[in-house]
Order: C-alpha cells, then structure tokens, then sequence
C-alpha cells in the first residue's frame, strides 16, 4: 500500500481530477493549501504599503492506493497537472502502514479499494 | 404643540400671500417650480449614480475572486473618465450647452442645467459600465479606458443628440422624415435603444475581439465568485433604476406614476419569466429582473402596467435563451451577458414601444412600429460597427487582451497588486 500526495496549480484540479477517474481511481481527499518553493512569492500594496506574500494558493490531493495502481497515478496526475512552467508542484509517495474502513473494520488492501 | 406651530406657520404664510401682488405670487411660484425641478433632477441623478454602485457589484460576484478588485476599480475610474470627457466633449456635442461658461452664464434657475448635465451623464457613464461586464476578467485596463472615452465623448453623444438632443430633427421632430413617413416619431422615454443597447451592442464587437478568458471552454466552466455580492449588485441596479425611468420626465410637473408602476411591473415580469425558464437559477433570476428593466425604459410613460408586465416578461425570456445560445452556442465569452441583456433586450425595449404602446394593447398610442424598428435596429448597427472599429484599432496598436501569466495570476494581482480579501494572504 501506498499514499501519494500531490501539490498541484488551483486551476488544474479539474483536470487532474478526470484524469484520475479515467484510471479508475475514484477516492481521495483534497484540501486548499498555501506554501512556497521555487515559484517565490509577490508583493502586494494597499495604500502605498508593500508587503511580501511567500505563500502561495495551492492543492494538496491525498490518495491512498494499492500498489498496482500507484504507476498509473502518478502518470495521471503529472499528464493533468504539467503545463511545463515553475509552480507546477511536487508528488511524494511514501509507504502505507494500514488502512482501515470504519463502516465495516476491514483491513488492509480490501479497505482501500 | 407642532399642528399649532404648522397652523401659525400655514397662517403666516397665507396672509402674507394674500398680501402679495400677482407679480409677487407669481415669482414666488416660479421659484418655487424651478426649485422643485432641480430637487426632482438631483435625486434622479443620484439614484442614477446608485446605479454604478450596482454594475459594480454585479460584476464582483459574477467574476472569479481573483478579478474582484479589478471589476471594482474599473466602475469607478470609468465614472470618472466618463464625467471628464463627457463635461468637455460629449455633452457640449449632444446638447450643445457647454459647461466651460461663467457661473453667472450657466448656473441660473437653481443651477438646473448642471443638475441636467449629471443626470444626462449618469446614462452615457452606463456605456463603459455596460461593457466592464462583458469584458471583465482578461481586458487590459488602459486600452478599455481608452475605448471607453472615445465611447462617452463621441460615439454615444452622436446617438443621444440624434434621438434626444442637438441633432434630432429627423427622427424626433414633427418636422422630421421618420414623421412624415411613419406618422409618428421614434420614442425611447428613457433609453432601451438610446443607452442599452448601445452600450449592448458596442460590448459585443469587444468581447468577440478580446476572446474567451483562459480555460473558460475546457472540460469545467468557470465558477463565478459570490451569488450575495451579485444579487446585492441587481438589487441596487433595481432600485436605481425608478431614478433612471421616472426622473426621464425631466420636469416636476411632468411626473407619471404610469413610469414607476410599468417599470414595477416590466421588473417582476422579467424574474417570473427568467425563474420559469431557467429552474430558478440564481444569476438567470437576477438578470431577469434586470432584463424586464432593460426592455421597459423606451416605453414605459406610454405602456399599460400589463403591457408593461409582457414587455418585460418577454425581455426576462430573451435573456435567458440569448445568453445560453451566445455564450455556450456560439462560444462568445460575455462574462456578465451583457450583450444579451443590454443589446437584445434593449433593442427590444425599443421595438416593443412600437407595439405595446399602441392603442390596441392598452397603451397611449403615438407610436409608430416603423420609427421604432428603424432607429432601434440602426442604433445597434451603428454601435456595433463603432466598437469593431474602436477595439480593433486599439487591438491592432496596443493589444487589449492581458498577458497570459497577468490573467492566470489575476488582475487583482497583476494590475492592482492587491486580492480582494488581503488577510488572506499568508
């Protein structure tokens, strides 16, 4: 088992979204997130204040996965979320240690799929 | 303790009008309706400039948050483009009374022909504020001012003194060929064809040449940002408007509760119309109320409240169809729909005087359906042309469109450095 987290561009979501769909993963979890990397950040001004704002919008999608499915993830979500330009985001993929459905306690990789 | 004192004042006053001679009376009366003029003309002026309170808000909920602060500062550097020219250009040429004159020259009888001037500049500011809808979220701000002066300070004077002002002979006067062909003069009360659909049918021309903003055909549409912020915005477009239809009259005395009650009427007609039709959608509801006050404007001191109630309902109808058909059909991205609403819809308002106010369906007759088939479809064609030309140049000299990355950041951020909710911010 394996969770994959992408942070990805607001506006490719819908995108990213169908292309997961088309491989026939159908459950995730996605937040609003805010923070920085290469893009670097901008400067705002109200009244002639400048402030510097570091942290950008972005969306995080979290998806728990077997392990037969996590190569076709990954080439959904970079083919959906690539536009080629700085701020595209990042996927990490880390090991799953369990996983469990609450409505009926299974386990393991039943509970994911 | 005050029926006393209104009593001795009421007493006062009529034993000292007693005391007057007739020329005294006189006087005093021509005071008293030469003020009452210039109070009735403010508050129409002001509730006209309510108006651009609305616009501008039905444009901040109808866009994406990131294009918020734009749609809000463009309303307003607009209104104030649009006096500037307007004082020294567009009004001069219209009306042919220049404002420029001494204090002494211009401002007799209560300072009435100022009052005038900011009532009359109320509708031609609607030009710019008609378009900022159509072309919000991707226009540059400097190329759609510059369009928008030439607008105020030419291309709608020219309509406005050939239907209401300087140059109206042929169409307005008895004298006049539409008069002697049709038997009657072309009729707009308060400008479904004169403003709308001008500023409709100007809109149009920008929107095609600007193109659809980014993404906004892909798989997903584009989400609008806040339904309370643009029904605010309807809301207060709504409640303008009596201003806009019933200070037309121009005159206290010539004060008809049949403008108030038709524009009432024609308002209702247009939500009732545009709930039925569209499943009680939000922005269809909203727009439709506005639609039925579109359509209703030209006619209005003319309709029977029912006429009044079908012009309107009809206009709701139109939108709806012509916005799904305009935007969707033909892929032609009026973010507001302002083409359908201000354009269709006004040129409806200005077709529709020609039949509902005839006798036949209650109205007070006087119309012609010839005369105002003509000047309504001829202005819509004059301003269309107008806007290819104006937003083609400037496309061709300066681009008008923002730079990819401007859009996709936002012209919040890429034009006013600032989103619409700062602490946001991190």
């Amino acid at each position: 088992m394996k969770m994959i987290v992408a942070v990805i561009q607001p506006e490719r979501l819908d995108d990213v979204k169908e292309a997961l769909f088309g491989v026939g993963i159908q459950k995730m979890t996605v937040s609003r997130v805010r923070g920085c990397g290469q893009q670097g950040g901008f400067e705002e001004s109200y009244r002639g204040q400048v402030r510097k704002v570091n942290l950008l919008d972005k969306v995080r999608i979290e998806i728990a996965l077997n392990e037969e499915f996590v190569d076709s993830a990954l080439d959904a979500i970079i083919k959906a979320a690539k536009t080629g330009t700085i701020g595209d985001g990042k996927i990490f993929v880390w090991p799953l240690e369990q996983c469990i459905r609450i409505r009926t306690e299974e386990k393991g990789g039943e509970a994911i799929g | 303790m005050l029926k006393f004192r209104k009593g001795v004042a009421f007493g006062l006053f009529f034993s000292l009008l007693s005391s007057l001679s007739a020329q005294e009376v006189e006087a005093a009366n021509n005071a008293l309706a030469s003020s009452s003029d210039a109070f009735f003309i403010l508050i129409g002026a002001v509730l006209i400039l309510s108006m651009h309170a609305g616009f501008a808000f039905l444009e901040v909920g109808s866009v994406r948050r990131k294009n918020q602060v734009n749609a809000l500062n463009k309303i307003i550097c607009e209104w104030g483009f649009s006096t500037l020219i307007y004082f020294f250009v567009g009004y001069p040429l219209a009306r042919g009374l220049n404002l420029t004159g001494s204090i002494a020259e211009v401002g007799g009888a209560n300072g009435i022909e100022y009052i005038k001037f900011f009532l009359f500049l109320g509708f031609a500011a609607c030009i710019p504020a008609i378009i900022s809808g159509g072309v919000a979220e991707r226009a540059k701000f400097w190329t759609n001012s510059v369009a928008g002066i030439i607008f105020v300070g030419l291309v709608y004077p020219l309509i406005e003194g050939f239907t209401w002002g300087n140059f109206s002979d042929m169409v307005a006067s008895e004298n006049g060929w539409l008069f002697k062909t049709f038997g009657a003069t072309f009729h707009d009360f308060a400008g479904s064809a004169v403003v709308h659909a001008t500023g409709g049918w100007l809109a149009l021309p920008a929107v095609i040449l600007l193109g659809h903003r980014l993404k906004r055909y892909d798989s997903s549409s584009i989400k609008v940002s806040s339904i309370p912020f643009l029904a605010l915005g309807s809301w207060i477009l709504i409640v303008g408007w009596f201003g806009f239809n019933v200070m037309s009259a121009g005159a206290l005395v010539d004060i008809q509760g049949l403008v108030a009650i038709n524009s009432l009427m024609a308002m209702v007609g247009g939500t009732v119309a545009a709930l039925l039709l569209s499943k009680n959608d939000a922005g269809f509801v909203h727009n439709g109320a506005l639609a039925g006050l579109v359509a209703v404007c030209a006619g209005s001191d003319i309709y029977h409240p029912i006429g009044a109630l079908a012009v309107g309902a009809i206009a709701g109808g139109l939108f709806v169809f012509s916005f799904e058909i305009e935007t969707e059909k033909m892929k032609i991205d009026d973010v507001l729909g302002v083409w359908p609403l201000h354009g269709l819809c006004g040129v409806w308002g200005g077709i529709a005087a020609g039949i509902f106010g005839q006798e036949t369906f209650g109205g007070a007759g006087g119309v012609s359906f010839m005369s105002q088939l003509i000047v309504s479809v001829g202005i819509a064609i004059f301003a269309m042309v107008a806007g290819f030309i104006v937003y083609g140049t400037l496309k061709a000299l300066f681009g008008i469109r923002l730079e990819v990355q401007e859009e996709r950041v936002g012209s919040d951020l890429s034009i006013h450095h600032i989103e619409a909710n700062p602490e946001d911010a991190l």
